[in-house]
């Protein structure tokens, strides 16, 4: 995918996913506008009600959750997400890749989602995957391609950090997040008790306390 | 729910708003035979069948992160609600930013509230008597020491009798057993102790022992959600079903007042909604009518409230309504403690809100006249090993910036759970110039003229503010942590917007006579006999203490008040 290609693309799909999403521009959504803290402003100022056409709204099912809205990359942004993911979350001896267990599907319905947050990451990671690819970084070698990841990492590759950490946060809540996550953080919580004793001896010795009551 | 009123000439009260306050007078006077048309704005929620009890964040858009559409996540229980509310706008004045959080459903905020139930002080009553700024409230402690009581009794609280200078203790037998201190809790305790500052037991509106009919706590499932088993406190599970029970009370959703009727001798006669199912309007009579609408709501009301008798709204004679508003001042410091790196798996959820607090310590200092700063706060301290979602990693690129790979996966192990927030709850000073009015033109989905706020911040805020992120600095220092945010050059960069801590109080506040109040010590309206405000706006003052209990404590005790004025059972 060449450069100028690639963007021309972003654009047109931006456009059909704001379109989709019933959204006009501007793109900037009007709480981040900034115009309610405007000091030099004369006028009373309507604190901007966002309308959330495509999002799950005010009052969903909340025992039966849904994605209400479309997933939007394309199959060429899903293999550069399957493989940076893959890289910065790879399978180990006692855990599988973040591929194997939808971590790629996850950041399309992040950066698909019509909120602020997600639409700020949209433009953060839609764009950085378009310079891995002009990169070259699908066809990279597992070493050369760790080596433009170490780039994106130290703040390199064009100033990449931002794209570097809004993508890895995006795929850490995806991956440990699910069964997978939960057994290698070691969440044990949230299971019903009829009574809450407190961290047991061992966790008081580990951290530093005398054993017994407080 | 299409409850709709059978007796409609009948009433004797009619309650507006269903959460903290407004379900409160409904119970209280259900109680006592009172019979009761209650409105809420929003619609019909039934705790039992909607709570998403064991849904996980995996299951969620999003992984239930925070979104406009839900501030406090996918699970939290708030119904069409937030900051920003589809179809019910406010405004700003000119350099000011007041953030209004609203919940439309039967129980209102009660279903999501952050539970945390301090009783205020004699000094928090009598502040200006104390040092000089603002005026006392119309009575002392001792006057609603017994309605605290009540309350505590009827919401379940947890906590201990600590004895403290700034926080009075309740009865013997009255608050429910804490659970112990969580690991990172018991660090701050320790921190605690060598900086010799208390740290106690926080009081939640959890029960931990059985309560007439509510079983207690099963620590687990995220209380923001609601609870379907009524272990913690929500007006929809535990005041709201003995006063149906009565069979004195009639509900009725979807109906959004705007008006408090008047009839020709002055009197308020009932109340104008518009029912939101048919786009409708309706007026329904009673004896009394009681506001507990939510603070800036029932202000809102009383302006709207125009007639021959009062051209500029209910209250407004005096040139005191919607003055004095204020929100409690929040900031806060993450951090993160090395000791909790690593740990192996333990359960670590609990009541789900914090165990512990930080009370207030500075009140002699302040008596003494050593700090730049008029009014108290406390300090809340949440962190601990939780379910992973959106949440877990938001401050991880502070303490591990460029891992990726094997690196990544342990690191995310070491410091899952490792990061604790302290946040500061300050006591803010109502002044004359924040107020709430009616915008002139701009007007919500149903006609209702607009709420215009226009708020900021005093020195006493910012001093305030100065001393608590100092504090909470040689607090996260004390206990072994290590700061992740810095102490802003200008702190103002690190308070709250007014509102945000959705502690909004005052407008209509208390007071002995109509030159310094909109309301007499029972919340009634100066020259209207039978007109109540039992919420937040009645408050002169706004302590650190977050003020839902001494809501539900006035609101009782105004329900008692209507109720021997009018000869009903005790």
């Amino acid at each position: 995918m060449g450069h100028k290609q690639g963007r021309t693309l972003t654009r047109r799909e931006t456009l059909a996913w704001l379109a989709r999403a019933g959204l006009t521009l501007p793109l900037v959504p009007p709480m981040l506008s900034g115009c309610a803290d405007d000091p030099g402003q004369t006028e009373d100022v309507s604190r901007p009600v966002p309308e959330s056409p495509a999002g799950y709204g005010r009052d969903p099912d909340l025992l039966n959750p849904t994605v209400p809205w479309p997933l939007t990359m394309t199959r060429p942004q899903l293999d550069l997400t399957e493989k940076l993911g893959d890289l910065i979350l790879p399978p180990d001896w006692e855990s599988p890749a973040a591929s194997e267990i939808g971590v790629p599907e996850f950041i399309d319905e992040w950066i698909s989602a019509p909120y602020p947050v997600q639409t700020a990451d949209r433009a953060t990671i839609l764009d950085g995957l378009e310079r891995l690819a002009d990169a070259g970084f699908l066809q990279a070698s597992p070493a050369d391609a760790g080596r433009m990841v170490d780039a994106i990492a130290s703040g390199g590759h064009g100033g990449d950090y931002e794209f570097f950490k809004r993508f890895r946060y995006v795929a850490m809540t995806g991956y440990y997040s699910s069964d997978v996550g939960i057994r290698l953080l070691g969440f044990v919580g949230n299971v019903s008790l009829a009574r809450f004793d407190g961290p047991p001896p061992e966790i008081r010795r580990l951290i530093g306390l005398p054993p017994g009551k407080t | 729910m299409g409850r709709r009123q059978m007796m409609a000439d009948a009433y004797d009260v009619i309650v507006v708003g269903s959460g903290a306050a407004g379900s409160m007078a409904a119970y209280a006077l259900t109680l006592r035979g009172a019979r009761v048309c209650m409105l809420e704005a929003g619609r019909h929620y039934d705790p039992v069948l909607e709570t998403p009890m064991w849904g996980m964040d995996k299951d969620a858009p999003l992984r239930a992160a925070r979104t406009p559409d839900k501030p406090f996540g996918y699970y939290d229980a708030t119904v069409d609600g937030g900051w920003d509310v589809p179809g019910e706008p406010y405004l700003s004045q000119p350099d000011t930013d007041f953030r209004w959080f609203r919940a439309r459903m039967l129980g209102g905020r009660t279903n999501h509230w952050g539970r945390v139930s301090l009783r205020l002080a004699d000094h928090d009553f009598k502040a200006a008597s104390h040092d000089g700024i603002g005026v006392d409230w119309p009575f002392g402690y001792d006057e609603i020491a017994p309605w605290y009581d009540k309350t505590e009794q009827v919401v379940g609280i947890t906590g201990t009798a600590d004895g403290l200078a700034d926080a009075p203790d309740s009865p013997a037998g009255i608050l429910h057993e804490p659970p112990p201190p969580r690991a990172h809790e018991l660090l701050v305790m320790e921190g605690g102790r060598k900086l010799g500052r208390p740290v106690v037991a926080s009081h939640i509106a959890v029960i931990t022992r059985p309560t007439n009919g509510r079983p207690p706590c099963i620590y687990a499932t995220p209380c923001r959600r609601g609870c379907s088993i009524a272990a913690n406190f929500q007006s929809t599970t535990v005041l709201i079903p003995p006063a149906i029970a009565s069979g004195h009370l009639d509900i009725v959703t979807d109906a959004m007042v705007y008006e408090v009727e008047i009839g020709s001798d002055g009197k308020a006669t009932g109340i104008s909604y518009v029912d939101k199912t048919l786009g409708e309007h309706r007026t329904v009579s009673g004896r009394t009518i009681v506001l507990g609408a939510s603070a800036m709501e029932s202000v809102r009301i009383l302006m709207n409230s125009k007639n021959p008798r009062f051209p500029d709204g209910i209250g407004a004679d005096d040139g005191l309504l919607g003055h004095c508003i204020s929100d409690t001042i929040g900031s806060s410091i993450w951090a993160q403690f090395p000791a909790l790196e690593n740990l192996p798996p333990f359960n670590d959820f609990g009541i789900w809100y914090p165990h512990i607090y930080i009370p207030w310590w500075g009140l002699d200092e302040q008596r003494s006249g050593a700090l730049d700063f008029a009014r108290g706060y406390h300090i809340e301290v949440s962190g601990g090993r939780w379910d992973p979602g959106a949440e877990t990693f938001r401050h991880f690129d502070s303490v591990s910036p460029t891992a990726w790979g094997a690196a990544l996966k342990a690191d995310a192990r070491r410091y899952y759970g490792t990061f604790v927030r302290f946040a500061q709850r300050g006591e803010t000073i109502p002044r004359r110039q924040n107020t709430v009015s009616l915008h002139p033109t701009v007007t919500d989905r149903f006609g209702i003229p607009a709420p215009r706020f226009s708020y900021q911040w005093s020195e006493q805020e910012v001093r305030q503010t100065a001393h608590a992120q100092k504090s909470m600095a040689e607090f996260i220092d004390a206990a072994g942590g290590r700061m992740l945010d810095d102490i802003p050059d200008d702190v103002r960069d690190a308070m709250s917007k007014p509102g945000e801590i959705i502690h909004e109080v005052g407008g209509a506040r208390c007071g002995t006579s109509r030159n310094n109040s909109v309301t007499d010590p029972y919340g009634r309206v100066w020259g209207v006999p039978n007109l109540y405000v039992v919420d937040g706006a009645v408050f002169p003052t706004n302590a650190h203490k977050n003020p839902t209990l001494t809501i539900m404590a006035f609101a009782w005790r105004a329900a008692d008040h209507i109720a021997d004025r009018a000869g009903h059972g005790a």
